[in-house]
């Protein structure tokens, strides 16, 4: 049984007032988005640490908190398993992926999908993608307007289009900047209300004897079985290891190699070693803190409800746990911030997924196909535009996900369709310099067909289930954990197929784009050989110069300044070298900041000599003093 | 009362399979250069990405290990 919840009077005052903030902090850093690099990447610029946290904001959406939530309240510890499972591909994601896409300065996969192979793949990558996406923003609204509807008797789809009108209206205005500040203080707040329950939780199994007594009860009253930080092997059929391994095996590796979103994070990096520190800092400390942010209430309700069942009734709907468990623990006031704080877990993964749609859609349609040749500012109009659209088109899906007997249905109903076929295509795309574009299109289309039959014919899947001992008959029979690897290995066996018999591309126009020419994608980036010569970072002023004839730029459009000879020295670098820029306070994080290219040093003892465009395009302010890096 | 082979499976299997990808992956940049040794950064996250899996296995073991073997019998506390 749910029991009565109610929102107490500042409650409301916490959620309206954060909702206010938020809107006035995305608001303000609009104003850095000018062009549609700002708009959809940041301009390029940012460091690891702020680049993570916003990344760990759009990664732990609203539904994060409700589905592991109800998995850590019924299993324990093993609701940890999707976010501790990643790191197998990590080999590939830093050394391989990072730097291909980085270097070739692609705006979207689906433009690397053209690069690699042909238009015919980027438009099926492109189509893909923005079902994927935009099914995640129907599906996130509508997780999040389904708590509302049944705990406080909001409308579903008033909930959902308030929320979605909100987050639209920073996105809109603000791009890419905004949603890297914006997600950036809702990580805090996520963070800050996970642990507060955790923590809340703790202190009331402690049962007034303090918080290592409540520790010490947290474990004892768990059952063995909710210790172990893995479900049962191949059972119980909602919820097992094997089939969560493999779902998340394709879930998790388009999540950091296609989803479009965290790809924009990587590509705001400053350098390719910073977007490097950005998945380190993600994979190694922010996704272990956001397991406990996500799982630990239901941990905690797990206990809770063995120690005290008249507390917490132990047959609380999953889907009810984390709003049970929140107000169980907290008072009013620390109610609302937990509110706020999945509506804030809702926002940054949805504003994240607008913006990315709308880069596929201008980047990957509009601009190549629709109106080439325009100005930067009238696509910056129309992906503001889409934006608009996209949200309103989340919110349109809330209809047709309402129709779904479970969130958990609804989720894996188009997970499962649309990501083994992309997770296979960038694989081989990436690794087999062999693999053609025709077996990249076939390789998508079969998936997505297969995908189709196995949710007509579910018993296509039934190999796989029973070479790992699940249960394939009567009402256990659940294939929507193995169908990933039904279509993993339906997909693979389409796209090997398909590339013996269909020509790949010349060696020559994939440079940069695979696995074995990783240098030439450095070579190109730069615009000349890399150099690798380690130097240090220097800490200068500005010096404006009027620039006759125009702004300096290299002949990629690239501003261009001169540093004495003494800081070249010291930063180790040449003419032609790539400089980065920042404003020396660091905690700004590369907001201010630009990439320039090194002429031959000037004559003076110090300061960075570059035109006014340079300081208006970096958002520098003149009078404070910069910190130089070499880049490459 | 759970089997050892219910309990430990998944652990075996999680690093098991999951090892081969990672080493399948750590071969491949390896002997593409895509990691270059020779390089100071490279090898620097080269390093990174082993104590990174290094890492993730100890805290699943320790975890393991703590609920066999610290407070065994579950489903009660104190007080």
């Amino acid at each position: 049984m749910t029991p009565d919840i109610h929102l107490a009077p500042i409650d409301v005052v916490v959620i309206v007032a954060y909702f206010a903030g938020i809107l006035s902090f995305g608001l303000y850093f609009s104003r850095f988005s000018k062009s549609t690099s700002d708009f959809f990447f940041g301009g390029q610029r940012f460091s690891a640490w702020i680049l993570a946290a916003s990344m760990l904001a759009s990664i732990v959406g609203s539904y994060s908190f409700v589905k592991y939530t109800d998995a850590g309240f019924r299993y324990g510890l093993s609701s940890s398993m999707s976010y501790l499972n990643d790191w197998f591909y990590v080999p590939l994601l830093m050394f391989v992926w990072i730097p291909v896409i980085y270097f070739a300065r692609v705006r979207s996969v689906p433009e690397y999908f053209e690069r690699r192979f042909d238009a015919r793949a980027r438009l099926m990558c492109a189509l893909l993608l923005a079902v994927y996406m935009l099914g995640y923003v129907g599906y996130t609204v509508f997780t999040l307007g389904k708590v509302a509807h049944a705990l406080f008797g909001i409308d579903l789809f008033a909930a959902c289009a308030v929320i979605t009108a909100i987050t639209g209206v920073y996105i809109t205005i603000g791009g890419q900047t905004a949603i890297i500040f914006t997600d950036l203080a809702q990580a805090v707040l996520l963070i800050v209300a996970g642990m507060c329950v955790v923590v809340l939780g703790i202190l009331f199994l402690g049962d007034g004897a303090g918080f290592t007594t409540g520790l010490h009860n947290f474990w004892a009253y768990l059952p063995t079985e909710a210790r172990i930080p893995f479900a049962g092997f191949n059972a119980p059929s909602d919820f097992n290891f094997v089939g969560v391994f493999w779902q998340d095996m394709s879930n998790s590796f388009v999540f950091f190699f296609i989803n479009q979103g965290l790809i924009m994070r990587f590509l705001a990096a400053k350098s390719m070693q910073e977007a490097r520190k950005t998945l380190l800092i993600n994979s190694c400390c922010l996704l272990p803190f956001a397991v406990i942010i996500v799982g630990g209430p239901g941990w905690v309700g797990n206990a809770i409800a063995r120690m005290a069942p008249e507390s917490l009734d132990p047959d609380t709907p999953g889907a009810d746990a984390f709003i049970v468990i929140a107000h169980l623990l907290c008072k009013p006031g620390v109610f609302g911030l937990m509110v706020a704080a999945l509506i804030a877990a809702l926002m940054s993964t949805v504003d994240t997924m607008i913006n990315a749609l709308s880069a596929i859609a201008i980047v990957d349609v509009y601009q190549p196909y629709l109106a080439p040749g325009r100005t930067d500012r009238h696509y910056l109009f129309v992906a503001r535009v889409v934006s608009v659209v996209a949200a309103a088109g989340g919110l349109a899906l809330v209809l047709l996900f309402d129709r779904f007997d479970s969130i958990y249905e609804a989720h894996a109903a188009f997970t499962a369709a649309v990501t083994p076929p992309l997770a296979v295509s960038v694989v081989f795309g990436v690794l087999w310099k062999r693999y053609t574009p025709s077996a990249a299109f076939w390789t998508m289309f079969i998936g997505t067909v297969a995908a189709v039959v196995s949710f007509a014919y579910p018993a296509v899947v039934k190999p796989f289930m029973a070479l790992h001992g699940m249960v394939v008959t009567g009402e256990e029979f659940k294939p929507s954990y193995m169908r990933a690897l039904f279509l993993l290995v339906v997909s693979g066996a389409g796209g090997v197929a398909v590339t013996f018999f269909t020509r790949p591309k010349p060696e020559s126009e994939i440079a940069g784009l695979w696995i074995g020419s990783i240098e030439a994608g450095r070579a190109t980036f730069k615009g000349s050989p890399p150099s690798d010569r380690e130097g240090r970072k220097v800490v200068t002023h500005l010096t404006i110069v009027a620039a006759a004839g125009g702004p300096r730029r290299d002949s990629d459009s690239r501003h261009v300044v001169s540093l004495s000879r003494d800081a070249m020295t010291q930063l180790a670098a040449e003419p032609g070298d790539l400089l980065y820029i920042a404003d020396a306070r660091r905690w700004l994080g590369g907001v201010r900041s630009l990439h320039a290219v090194a002429d031959p040093p000037h004559e003076n003892v110090d300061g960075l000599r570059l035109d006014e465009s340079a300081v208006i395009d970096g958002n520098l302010i003149a009078r404070r003093p910069v910190r130089i890096e070499k880049i490459i | 009362m759970i089997s050892a082979v219910s309990i430990w499976m998944p652990l075996i299997y999680q690093y098991g399979v999951g090892g081969v990808v990672f080493l399948i992956g750590l071969t491949l940049v390896l002997r593409s250069q895509a990691c270059d040794i020779r390089r100071r950064s490279d090898r620097f996250w080269l390093f990174v990405v082993v104590g990174g899996m290094a890492l993730y296995f100890g805290v699943h073991l320790a975890v393991y290990l703590l609920a066999l073997y610290v407070l065994p019998h579950g489903g009660r506390g104190v007080g």
